[in-house]
């Protein structure tokens, strides 16, 4: 069963997929190849960490991005049926959800696997200089880590009771436009519930955790 | 009557000519008294502003003073502040006392004797409001404290002070009052190792994660004195600090070649860069920065004025030694260093921690090796706070019926 699973999500999301796989393997090729930053077969090691350094933004981006369209593409099919297929199966509903998230977290492993990959390739044929070290299993577990978060969200979103998900965005909406207007107003100081969403979604074992350190193929 | 008219005529030409003279020289005068009244005028109104810009600012402090009621003494520091923020303030410069102590040992007291803090306290004057009809706009406030500040005196000298919002918790005030207390004690150090520690002793504790962070600046230095020193050869560390003198070829001890294309993009100030970039034809400039001609560099690095390449080893990694040798040198050794005869700085670090300035070197050098961030895995907490939200969204996604 898991394998129909897999394959059908993986047919409806390959192409975003084989995307993410070049696009894996293109950042640490564009970051180590850079000759501007190379002199005499060397790496000036600054210019190169700071290469780095950009390049795991653009992980971060590629993570979010990927785990985005994996999740949406997770629940497309079901959802332009009305789910009737889904629960013709002869399987309990939370082993349906359970295989569909599976099938999703295996799909994003394998673009962090690609991660690794080529991140470990380009970092063995690169003049790295003694004092960097390359850590592309580090960066692909990180990657998959990290995308796996962000997919679960949109994932549960999407599996939600649609009348919750609009009762919770537009509570949350409410909620958020009077704090600013009676911060705008002076009744409070500064909008609270926004800095306290912002706090505990960016607090350090946060659900956004991952996003805040660096995702370094390269390091010291 | 024929004969007369030329006279007379002649002679109202001449009074003609004498009354516009006189007018002249009258006038002259007359511009010249005004002139004088006016810069008179100018002087006095010029001093009356003066005395009453000295006025102001002598009211200014004396207002400023007015709420600085409470005396707070905790060991030998002694601050002045406002009753409301009499008991932080207490309980803080005694945490700080006992942190100078630490380090300073005896040395703290004479320190005292010459420090005087001042923590005041500000109340914004007005607060935004919005309406609708009119839009933002300020109104006064309720006159709440918004921020304090603090500031020490040196000997009548005043050291950068610090201002915080308020409410201000005990531990900052600490922190930023030792760092006063810091600033204080390399005013009194020889000024040699003054400058090179940038007018600040550290006496603060690390702060979490600081060895691991200064290794990887360090590993990731533009000088490539600087890496190997972090690579765990000694010779380079002592260049790099400069402990012994700043060489005269400073680019050809502290770079290697392969740093010199990015030397010459950021050394110095960019007043320093501008007279390199005025000689340097622009392709040439190119050949440096983007093609990494060597040659090119070291004409270019040549151009440069040079105190434009300053000491390599960043200022923390110099504030650590330091502190390392105080660790080493126990309670006098601040005492040891103010009082240092020596020229070289190794040699007044040296003297502080009472043991050879390699052998605080090599010790500072473990103390960084040793740490040296391991492998950026992901933390278990990260795994946990990851796997821990993952298991909600699921959990919530079972339970979901999306066909509803």
């Amino acid at each position: 069963m898991f394998r129909a699973v897999l394959y059908t999500q993986w047919k409806s999301s390959r192409p975003v997929l084989l995307l993410a796989m070049l696009v894996a393997g293109y950042i640490p090729v564009q970051t180590l190849r850079s000759m501007p930053y190379k002199s005499a077969d060397t790496y000036h090691i600054p210019s190169l960490y700071y290469g780095i350094t950009t390049a795991s933004t653009y992980y971060q981006l590629l993570a979010l991005a990927t785990a985005a369209v994996v999740a949406i593409a997770s629940w497309q099919a079901d959802a332009a049926r009305q789910h009737v297929y889904a629960l013709s199966l002869p399987l309990p509903r939370w082993r349906f959800v359970l295989l569909r998230f599976g099938a999703g977290a295996a799909l994003l492993g394998t673009v962090a696997a690609a991660v690794g990959l080529f991140g470990g390739v380009a970092a063995a044929l690169a003049p790295l200089p003694p004092m960097l070290h390359a850590y592309p299993v580090g960066l692909a577990i990180r990657f998959w880590l990290g995308a796996l978060v962000p997919f679960a969200l949109i994932f549960a979103l999407l599996a939600s009771n649609p009348r919750i998900v609009r009762i919770l965005v537009t509570a949350g909406v409410t909620l958020v436009a009077v704090d600013m207007m009676l911060a705008a107003v002076g009744v409070i100081e500064s909008p609270v519930i926004m800095t306290w969403m912002a706090e505990a979604i960016y607090a350090s074992n946060g659900p956004l955790a991952a996003f805040l350190s660096k995702w370094m193929l390269v390091d010291v | 009557m024929s004969d007369r008219r030329p006279l007379v005529s002649r002679f109202a030409v001449v009074a003609r000519a004498f009354m516009a003279c006189a007018l002249v020289v009258c006038a002259g005068a007359l511009q010249a008294q005004q002139d004088a009244a006016l810069i008179a005028r100018r002087d006095s109104l010029r001093a009356r502003a003066e005395a009453l810009r000295v006025e102001v600012a002598r009211l200014e402090a004396i207002e400023r003073d007015s709420g600085l009621a409470a005396d707070v003494r905790a060991g030998g520091l002694h601050l002045r502040t406002t009753d409301t923020l009499r008991a932080v303030a207490a309980a803080a410069l005694a945490d700080a006392d006992a942190d100078a102590r630490r380090m300073l040992g005896a040395e703290a007291d004479l320190l005292a004797n010459h420090l005087q803090f001042t923590l005041r306290e500000h109340r914004a004057p007005y607060r935004w409001t919005y309406s609708r009809s009119g839009g933002p706009s300020a109104v006064e406030a309720d006159g709440r404290i918004s921020r304090v500040s603090l500031e020490g005196t040196l000997d009548d000298r005043d050291l950068l002070g610090v201002s915080l919002d308020y409410p201000v918790d005990r531990a900052e005030l600490a922190s930023n009052a030792l760092m006063i207390v810091e600033r204080a004690i390399a005013h009194r150090l020889p000024a040699s190792i003054a400058a090179w520690l940038n007018y600040r002793v550290p006496l603060r504790p690390d702060p979490p994660g600081f060895w691991p962070e200064l290794y990887r600046t360090l590993a990731t230095a533009d000088a490539a004195a600087v890496r190997r020193c972090v690579a765990g050869d000694r010779t380079s560390c002592r260049t790099a600090f400069a402990l012994d003198s700043v060489p005269v070829d400073r680019v050809a001890a502290w770079y290697d070649a392969s740093d010199y294309p990015a030397l010459a993009r950021n050394a110095g100030d960019p007043l320093q860069r501008s007279g390199m970039y005025r000689s340097v034809a622009r392709d040439e400039q190119d050949d440096c920065t983007v093609r990494n001609h060597l040659d090119t560099c070291r004409r270019m690095l040549a151009l440069l004025p040079v105190e434009a390449f300053r000491i390599p080893m960043p200022e923390t990694a110099r504030g650590s030694l330091t502190r390392l040798a105080l660790e080493m040198g126990g309670a006098r050794a601040v005492e040891r260093l103010r009082t240092s005869t020596d020229t070289s700085v190794g040699q007044q670090l040296a003297g502080a921690a009472g043991a050879p300035v390699d052998s605080v070197l090599d010790r500072w050098m473990q103390r960084v090796i040793a740490a040296r961030p391991s492998s950026p895995l992901p933390s278990a907490g990260f795994v946990l706070a990851s796997l821990a939200c993952i298991a909600v969204c699921v959990t919530w996604a079972v339970r979901g019926q999306p066909w509803k």
